[in-house]
């Protein structure tokens, strides 16, 4: 029937006049660094500042290292744009460069420079291969002219509301800058600076057109000597969305499920064993997780958590006890916790492990061995499992006294971190409960072989990335993206930072986790950029302000309107995002496939337009919000097509459809005067149907182990709102029959 | 055992009972026993207790500060430290700790004043940066130039200093005060003067009316960098600050370099001719070319040069030479009107049947000469 369904809708869209073959919609960009300045991915401008906003306009960022080669025009099919932000005037050699990038715009790419092209300059500040460089600009409507690094005489002479002062204004003092004029009257100019009202002295800053952007050094962001001092220029979203045209690109949205704000939480298990201080349960002297089992998971079954013990925690033959093994076997059989892995030794320098085998050499060597198992040895008749001290937080580490990992009794092995890890916690767990979700540590900045390793264990991972946007760090640049770009993988981040940040590393201001509602409200207002993720770690519940501060969040989240999923479940959003393809069936429809958990797509300027029912497969609702609309997916469709219509139009067809539901809803049937669902959940399973007209309806509960049950419901003003009880086991089955028009 | 014994030993419990009840700790101890043993419930209960019955001593606000901030309750704590009575000797601990609070709290006007508070009791170059490292984050520029004038009048200051507050200064008109700063750079910093301070402190020397000085310091400069670029680039300052003849001088003493080096030319016959000393320029240009070693760059000032000059023989022969469409409009344009005047209209056709529609299209001008082409262009 969906088979049908779809060819249904194909061939309905290419019966439209308008529509062109079909065609994948390119959503890469390609960020051209160069790895002299920049070594990794993560030291880039591009991937601190402008991946962000990026991923929010639906693209994914490829990142290229430009003196590793740069691609010719037919191996760039699913680029939409490129990108550079190089260090100034490093450029020896540019014309290679500057060809390519040229051939690149001739070949219907987007190029959006930031600051200059990095070509080399002579004393005068000005670039010494102006002709070549003027060859390029000329394919963005831009010609360069001389270095202006005498400003004071300068002033704005025209600035784009829309486009500057987005967080702070410029300063009193202009940075100096490459004068340079638009020679295409098609390029918006959007920052003029003139010298002394001489209009002939006018030089473009800030530009979008036809073929991209380019925005002056300097001009873009305030960067203080202080590192979280930084702030917009200019309003990064509303540049990136010009300079790369993506109004008409739907997005693939990794905030929002079933029309609802995510919410997800993730522990990651260091300080398992550390003995609370927190006062109530001193007397009792047990272990900050036991204190985290009783106080924040237990308590809150409408909110799901993932739990990543460090195996090393639980393992006998690491510092594992019978205490801390029967916490973690507590705290993970409990329905709505999921199982992660936050490894097994828990690195904290995966860099240098991954670069420095001696470590490994000298652990494996004989002598090593002998001494590893004295030490050992003499550590078990000597301590006690008190207290080793937390190891994200407060690096004094009890054993070990290697910086690299927290634990290393036995030699560093990325496949017991990764395989091994995952093994030993699922033996712990309950049947038919897998872990799901690997939790890097320290660093967080994990090679390409061992995030492979997670791929071969089936899980997903996540980590890093440090998200705040609060008065402390007060910009959107702080907003970390999706994830990172390692080899042919992709690392997730975690959507908002854990407690480290707010407590200088766990050394003071325990209660600083409870700013962590400013950057949730400010990434969901005015635009939701961020899901709302509730990460910390283990040894919260150490500490009473700490504890609090969870409570205090847990608390808030519990008052929102949010969709409450696993960590895993959003890592899986986050693979689909850049797995997924996009084809353009025709005007105003695509089809969307290989997106994993991905069921979401979003529209930022929709216009008049809605979803077209008839000509859509695999949707099951929308919703506007914020000036966008979101449109839902159906999880058990792996094909959806999205189609809209004007809202004048008439449809043909009353459809039914979700507005937004706290449990995910999948496999929607249509019937005639009914449909019916599957949905599964954690809470109470608040959710609002838009339906034809004001109506009786029978709604049939069923699920699995116990009888089903009837309710009537009637809808007003065509908006049917539904509540599943949340003590029914999930998934649910949901039947909505109408049976008759109002009294 | 004697009555005396009995005395003594009585005497001795009595003694040892009283030292016992003065072992015992009052209400007024517990608190802080409490606190040092991180019961903090208790330690705030007994401290809130004492503070209600009007009790304002440190044992009781700095404790209850430090316990409240600790709940997050940042605000109160702050209240609490600011009653704190302290010796003036021990004030500016007491602010670096308000300072402190101030920050747990996300309360940046607060920080900043605990900063200014703190530079105020005991500057340092070191509490000077960090105001102004606020004063530059908030934007607040009035501020930050009175603190890098302090930091630059007492202290060593580092060149971005001196070069951002004399960017200050001039901004805010101040162009002597701008000046002041720079050569105060040049004093104390030399290595930090580079081309772009040279241009900036001529700028503000010029635009401040001292152009004597400003000519001094351009020559101070071109005689520790002799480089044409360098040269060029003062007298192109010069010149755009109205001050041609002083871009003229300060070329003099690269003129024999000038035939090899086009740049350094083009400069320089630019300021002849705007100095109104076109006829040398003339020659030269003209000296250049019968010798073929007329660069490409300068075609175009010789062919103004020739019309200035009324040589039409040598504008024409040039213009053929060189290509029509090597030269901007305007120039065909002047020299079309030149060619009518001199009745060369055999000439004016050539240009014409050589531009076309092409240089109608891009040169709309009012100029007679661009009418009579287009006239004659529309007729071909």
């Amino acid at each position: 029937v969906r088979s049908l369904a779809l060819l249904v809708a194909l061939a309905n869209s290419l019966a439209s006049g308008a529509e062109r073959d079909p065609r994948i919609v390119p959503r890469v960009i390609l960020a051209v660094y160069d790895s002299q300045y920049q070594r990794e991915v993560r030291d880039t401008r591009i991937h601190q500042l402008l991946e962000m906003p990026l991923n929010h306009l639906g693209l994914v960022v490829r990142y290229l290292d430009w003196k590793q080669g740069l691609p010719a025009p037919e191996e760039m099919r699913d680029v939409r744009g490129i990108v550079a932000w190089f260090q100034p005037g490093a450029m020896q050699r540019p014309a290679g460069f500057l060809s390519w990038a040229t051939a690149a715009i001739d070949a219907g790419k987007r190029f959006v420079v930031i600051g200059d092209l990095s070509v080399a300059s002579g004393p005068e500040g000005q670039p010494k291969q102006i002709a070549l460089l003027n060859r390029f600009l000329a394919k963005l409507g831009l010609r360069v002219e001389d270095w202006v690094p005498v400003t004071y005489d300068v002033r704005i002479a025209y600035k784009d509301p829309k486009m500057m002062d987005f967080e702070r204004q410029l300063p009193a003092v202009l940075p100096p800058f490459d004068r340079v004029r638009t020679i295409d009257n098609r390029v918006r100019v959007h920052l003029l600076a003139r010298r002394s009202r001489d209009a002939g002295t006018d030089s473009a800053l800030v530009v979008t057109g036809p073929h991209g952007g380019y925005a002056a050094t300097g001009y873009t962001h305030f960067a203080g000597y202080r590192q979280d001092q930084l702030q917009w220029y200019i309003n990064p979203f509303e540049f990136l969305r010009l300079g790369f045209a993506t109004d008409d690109l739907p997005k693939p949205d990794t905030t929002t499920v079933a029309g609802r704000r995510i919410y997800y939480s993730h522990i990651d298990g260091d300080g398992w064993r550390n003995q609370t201080e927190v006062p109530r349960y001193r007397q009792e002297r047990i272990s900050a997780a036991e204190v985290i089992l009783r106080d924040a998971i237990r308590p809150f079954p409408d909110l799901p958590v993932t739990v990543g013990p460090i195996a090393a925690d639980l393992d006998p033959l690491w510092f594992g006890n019978r205490e801390s093994m029967r916490v973690a076997r507590e705290m993970l059989a409990i329905p709505w916790v999921e199982a992660g892995s936050h490894t097994y030794s828990h690195p904290l320098d995966w860099e240098s492990l991954t670069l420095a085998p001696g470590e490994n050499a000298a652990a494996r060597s004989g002598l090593a061995r002998w001494n590893e198992m004295w030490r050992r040895l003499c550590e078990r008749l000597t301590e006690q499992w008190a207290k080793p001290y937390a190891e994200d937080g407060a690096p004094t580490l009890r054993r070990g006294h290697s910086r690299l990992r927290s634990y290393d009794l036995y030699p560093f092995d990325p496949a017991q971190e990764i395989g091994g890890s995952i093994d030993f916690i699922n033996r712990i767990l309950p049947p038919g409960k897998r872990v799901k979700l690997l939790q890097w540590s320290g660093t967080t900045l994990e090679s390409e072989t061992v995030l492979e390793a997670t791929r071969r264990a089936r899980v997903r991972n996540i980590n890093g990335g440090d998200t705040r946007f609060d008065p402390e760090f007060d910009s959107y640049a702080w907003v970390a993206p999706l994830g990172r770009q390692v080899g042919r993988f992709r690392q997730v981040y975690s959507s908002d930072s854990n407690e480290n940040t707010y407590t200088h590393l766990w050394n003071e201001r325990y209660f600083g986790f409870r700013y962590l509602i400013q950057t949730v409200s400010r990434t969901e207002s005015p635009i939701r950029i961020k899901p709302f993720n509730l990460y910390y770690h283990i040894f919260s519940g150490e500490k009473q302000p700490a504890l609090d501060a969870v409570l205090h969040n847990l608390a808030f989240a519990r008052a929102q309107e949010l969709a409450p999923i696993t960590a895993s479940d959003y890592a899986a959003i986050v693979d689909g995002f850049f797995t997924a393809v996009l084809t353009q069936l025709g005007a105003h429809c695509w089809r969307v496939e290989n997106r994993d958990g991905l069921n979401t797509l979003r529209f930022d300027r929709p216009g008049e337009h809605k979803v077209d029912w008839a000509r859509s497969v695999g949707v099951t609702g929308e919703r506007r919000y914020q000036g966008s609309l979101y449109i839902s997916l159906d999880p058990a469709e792996p094909v959806a097509v999205v189609a809209l219509a004007r809202l004048s139009t008439p449809l043909s067809l009353c459809h039914p459809f979700l507005v937004q539901s706290r449990w995910q809803v999948s496999n929607l049937q249509l019937g005639k005067r009914s449909f019916s669902f599957e949905a599964g959940g954690f809470g109470r399973g608040d959710m609002e149907w838009q339906v034809c007209a004001d109506q009786h309806f029978l709604v049939r509960i069923s699920t699995e182990g116990s009888a089903p049950r009837e309710i009537g419901l009637s809808s007003t003003k065509g908006v049917l709102r539904l509540s599943i009880d949340q003590t029914l086991s999930n998934p649910v089955h949901v039947s909505v029959r109408e049976v008759g028009g109002r009294a | 055992v004697k009555p005396f014994h009995y005395t003594v030993f009585l005497g001795l419990v009595v003694v040892g009972l009283g030292a016992s009840v003065l072992l015992v700790p009052h209400q007024d101890e517990l608190g802080m026993m409490f606190f040092k043993a991180r019961q903090y419930p208790e330690a705030r209960r007994i401290l809130e207790e004492r503070l209600v019955a009007g009790e304002h001593s440190i044992d009781v606000l700095a404790p209850l500060a430090e316990i409240l901030v600790q709940s997050g309750d940042v605000e109160r704590a702050l209240a609490l430290l600011r009653q704190l009575p302290v010796p003036p000797a021990d004030r500016i601990e007491l602010v670096k700790r308000i300072g402190q609070f101030a920050r747990y709290g996300q309360l940046t006007g607060d920080y900043l004043q605990t900063v200014e508070e703190i530079n105020r009791r005991n500057t340092s170059e070191d509490s000077l940066r960090e105001l102004a490292n606020l004063y530059r984050y908030l934007n607040l520029t009035e501020p930050l130039t009175a603190t890098l004038r302090e930091m630059i009048g007492h202290y060593q200051a580092e060149p971005t200093d001196f070069v951002e507050l004399a960017n200050l200064e001039a901004v805010a008109g101040r162009t002597p005060d701008a000046a002041h700063v720079l050569e105060e750079l040049g004093r104390r910093h030399p290595e930090a003067m580079t081309g772009d301070t040279v241009e900036f402190l001529l700028s503000v020397l010029l635009d401040a009316g001292d152009t004597t000085r400003a000519e001094e310091r351009a020559a101070w400069w071109l005689e520790r960098h002799k480089l044409p670029a360098e040269a060029i680039r003062l007298a192109e300052l010069m010149d755009s600050r109205g001050k041609p003849e002083l871009g003229l001088r300060l070329l003099k003493p690269f003129d024999a370099a000038a035939d090899r080096n086009p740049a350094l030319l083009t400069e320089l016959v630019h300021l002849q001719m705007t100095t109104g000393a076109s006829e040398a320029a003339f020659a030269r240009l003209q000296r250049l070319r019968r010798n073929r070693r007329l660069p490409d760059e300068l075609a175009e000032p010789l062919l103004e040069l020739a019309l200035a000059s009324h040589d039409l023989d040598s504008a024409i022969s040039l213009a053929g030479e060189k290509g029509f469409e090597r030269f901007p409009n305007w120039l065909l344009a002047n020299l079309a009107e030149a060619a009518m005047a001199e009745e060369r209209g055999d000439f004016v056709h050539r240009m014409a049947a050589r531009l076309k529609e092409d240089f109608l299209a891009a040169s709309r001008s009012s100029a007679r000469g661009w009418h009579w082409l287009a006239a004659i262009v529309s007729e071909l």
